[in-house]
């Protein structure tokens, strides 16, 4: 009797359950498929998730400390000038900012832009600089209209520079409601770098007396407020005085917009798994089914190898290295699969439910994240009750005495 | 005189012990084989051959008594090391033959050498030797399945053989197997006697135990050996 | 060849594939760098929340910070019933008579049959 090493054994037990999954390929393909989809759907629900969601968080610290609104009558309101002097004096604000900006609806597009004004002037400084593509402002004695009046000037977000390229409006905009006398031209001195059009594409960033003769906003109010606390422990509690002293004033805290980043996009993410609960459970079934308990005709195998005199230890190995190689395969290609999906095609089908119907997308390029965490679980998860359900009958059908086989046909 | 290579004493067997349905189907038996004897174990059915030979081919252990197969008290070790002992010294033919359907002639040879760690090269060499030997060659790679079944029994000789076990066990060889198919049997078992196996069948066939070439004939009834 | 030669190469196989993926996976954390860069500038620029995803109705741009009253603040896990919910543009209804109208009985029916 010839007797090899322990590696030569592991690789004829590895060939042995090779061959015998090959036996039983027309339910085993059945098994690695609909795993693979499973294993697919699940994870490239969460991929898609924690992306967006990171792509939401990546800036969440630039935010300002505490954005103050005033509700009048349930709804936001100008905010008068009269609040900032009794803001800026509670101490640990470090400075108030106040802000205009508001939305304009373009009915031929049916889109709204955001409108925000600003001293455009920052942009032409320092690291801001880099943000925008700068264009060349057309000279006075070129158009009478399109003069560089400098409140009157405007940058915009990509994607809203490509639709009024389209109306040949790439060179200055005329902002126009029915209301007005006449349109408000803008000249268009720049476009936000592609990079980054997740925050900017249906931006439109004006001079800030621009934006309030665009918003009607009258002077000496503005849309809201920012308010800058250094100290970000006392952030809720300037935010509770800004409250208590007017209790018209609505804050909200960087927290606060955080906790909606988190879950925008985790009761997305619940609502599509949770859609295809039925499908999962249906597959997880189907699989249970196909996997769990032992045919006669494998009961019997499993005698005829007991009798020629292997060991339960074998045939349990034998059927662990099935289980491990069918599951293991399955939740690695389902996972790369759904990476390959998310990442490099763009989730065509899952990134419209995700982030929904609009009238002027970004390209939209995410950033891969992936928490090794919940890969891990994943593979846990479907690893782990495949080898249980698929290995303990196979081990009850080990440990009985194969004179058993002998004796039955 | 010869060593006795296998050896039983005093064995009984009971199935389903405690329970309703309880069965002794081997009461207090006792053999002794000589090396390189033929002998055959014969009685009517349900007389408790098989489950002797059960017990002697280690496919389960005794109640009572003790099973020795080469000077090892079988029946008392733990089920890794008789399952060892098994697949070095004892070559065990099925009556339904056994073999797994779905695959080839050559797997279903060399299945008992799988645990063992025998590469596939030193397997095959071995099944081929076999193979040619039973004339089976040409079926080598063929379905189970797709066989006759007279070279199914010659598969499942094959595979008792693979081990060069010196013990072999046979049940009821001939119950499936028409006259001339039992006289090539015949031919077969004579040959591996001759090349010095021991060998023990049950059977009810007269055709087996009348040949001249078996050695003893124990005959059985109720479990015990009567002769 | 052997069957578990064949698991070997899957196995590489695999493990190249994963590769790739993490190449991709490198490749994009590295050149989102300076993206990253220039969106903090962005958003340093101009305080405003949320991403550009959607552009639909203003409490659906800045839900983060919209009025009290809009659906995502009300409860953050009410149901999808906002437009951008769903992956298809919400049906032209500008051209639509109003569905109610008084003393033209039926005007009414034809507009429920759209």
């Amino acid at each position: 009797m010839i007797s090899g090493s322990w590696f030569e054994r592991q690789k004829n037990i590895i060939d042995y359950s090779l061959q015998s999954l090959l036996r039983r390929r027309s339910k085993n393909i059945l098994i690695l498929i609909i795993f693979i989809l499973l294993v697919f759907a699940v994870s490239s629900v969460l991929f898609i998730t924690e992306s967006l969601t990171q792509e939401m968080m990546i800036t969440s610290n630039d935010l300002p400390d505490i954005t103050v609104q005033r509700i009048v009558g349930g709804r936001q309101a100008n905010v008068p000038a009269s609040y900032i002097p009794d803001i800026e004096e509670i101490p640990g604000v470090e400075a108030v900012e106040t802000r205009v900006w508001g939305y304009f609806y373009l009915a031929s597009l049916q889109a709204n832009f955001t409108i925000y004004g600003m001293d455009l002037n920052l942009l032409e400084e320092g690291e801001y600089q880099k943000i925008v593509n700068w264009k060349n402002v057309p000279d006075e004695s070129e158009n009478q209209i399109l003069s560089t009046r400098p409140d009157f000037r405007m940058i915009v977000g990509q994607g809203v520079f490509e639709l009024l390229r389209d109306i040949q409006m790439e060179k200055a905009y005329l902002f126009y409601q029915p209301t007005w006398e006449k349109p408000i031209p803008f000249d268009i001195i720049g476009t936000f770098k592609t990079e980054t059009e997740l925050q900017s594409n249906d931006m439109m960033i004006l001079q800030t007396e621009g934006a309030r003769r665009v918003l009607e906003l009258p002077p000496d109010e503005f849309t809201d407020m920012a308010v800058y606390v250094p100290n970000p422990e006392e952030i809720d509690n300037i935010a509770l005085k800004i409250r208590r002293y007017f209790p018209e004033l609505r804050t909200i805290t960087k927290a606060q917009i955080k906790n909606t980043y988190s879950s925008v996009f985790g009761w997305k993410s619940a609502f599509v798994l949770s859609s295809m609960l039925a499908a999962i459970f249906a597959f997880l079934i189907l699989i249970w089914d196909k996997a769990s308990g032992l045919s006669p005709e494998e009961k019997r195998e499993i005698g005829i190898l007991k009798a020629v005199g292997w060991d339960t230890d074998v045939l349990l190995s034998v059927k662990l290295w099935e289980g491990l190689i069918l599951s293991g395969v399955s939740s690695l290609a389902g996972i790369l699969l759904a990476y390959t999906y998310t990442f490099q095609l763009r989730a065509p089908g899952l990134r419209e439910i995700f982030i929904g119907w609009s009238a002027i997308y970004p390209s939209f390029q995410l950033i891969p994240d992936a928490d090794p965490k919940s890969l891990l679980l994943i593979i846990t998860i479907s690893v782990v009750p495949y080898l249980a359900v698929t290995v303990f009958p196979a081990w009850k059908a080990a440990i009985t005495d194969p004179d058993v086989v002998i004796r039955n046909i | 005189m010869a060593n006795p290579v296998v050896q039983a004493v005093n064995v009984t067997k009971t199935y389903n012990r405690g329970k309703p349905n309880e069965v002794t189907a081997v009461k207090h038996a006792s053999l002794k084989i000589d090396e390189g004897s033929l002998v055959v174990l014969k009685g009517p059915s349900g007389s408790g051959k098989t489950t002797l030979l059960s017990l002697i081919g280690c496919q389960t252990k005794p109640t009572r008594g003790e099973v020795i197969i080469r000077g090892k008290k079988v029946s008392k070790l733990p089920e890794k090391f008789m399952n060892q002992h098994k697949r070095r010294h004892i070559g065990f033919i099925f009556q339904h033959f056994q073999l797994i359907a779905g695959m080839s002639v050559l797997d279903n040879i060399v299945l008992p050498l799988i645990p063992e760690g025998v590469s596939p090269k030193a397997r095959n060499k071995r099944a081929d030797r076999l193979l040619e030997q039973f004339n089976l060659a040409h079926r080598r790679q063929f379905k189970i399945s797709s066989l006759s079944g007279g070279e199914q029994q010659r598969v499942a000789i094959a595979r008792a053989l693979i081990n060069n076990a010196g013990i072999l066990l046979a049940d009821e060889p001939t119950a499936h197997l028409d006259s001339k198919l039992t006289s090539d049997l015949l031919d077969y078992i004579e040959q591996l006697k001759q090349s010095g196996h021991t060998i023990l069948i049950t059977s009810h066939d007269p055709v087996i135990y009348q040949n001249p070439a078996v050695d003893r004939v124990l005959e059985m009834k109720d479990g015990q050996i009567t002769s | 060849m052997r069957y578990s030669s064949w698991l070997a190469i899957v196995i590489v196989a695999f493990c190249l594939w994963s590769g790739s993926a993490y190449m991709h996976f490198h490749n994009r954390q590295i050149e989102s760098e300076q993206q990253i860069k220039l969106r903090h500038q962005f958003q340093k620029a101009v305080g405003l929340p949320n991403l550009a995803i959607t552009s639909t109705a203003r409490y659906l741009r800045h839900y983060s910070i919209t009025d009290l009253t809009t659906p995502f603040q009300d409860y953050p896990a009410s149901p999808d019933h906002f437009p951008a919910g769903f992956a298809f543009a919400p049906p032209d209804y500008s051209n639509m008579p109003c569905p109610i109208v008084f003393g033209k009985p039926e005007k009414l029916t034809r507009a429920n049959t759209l």
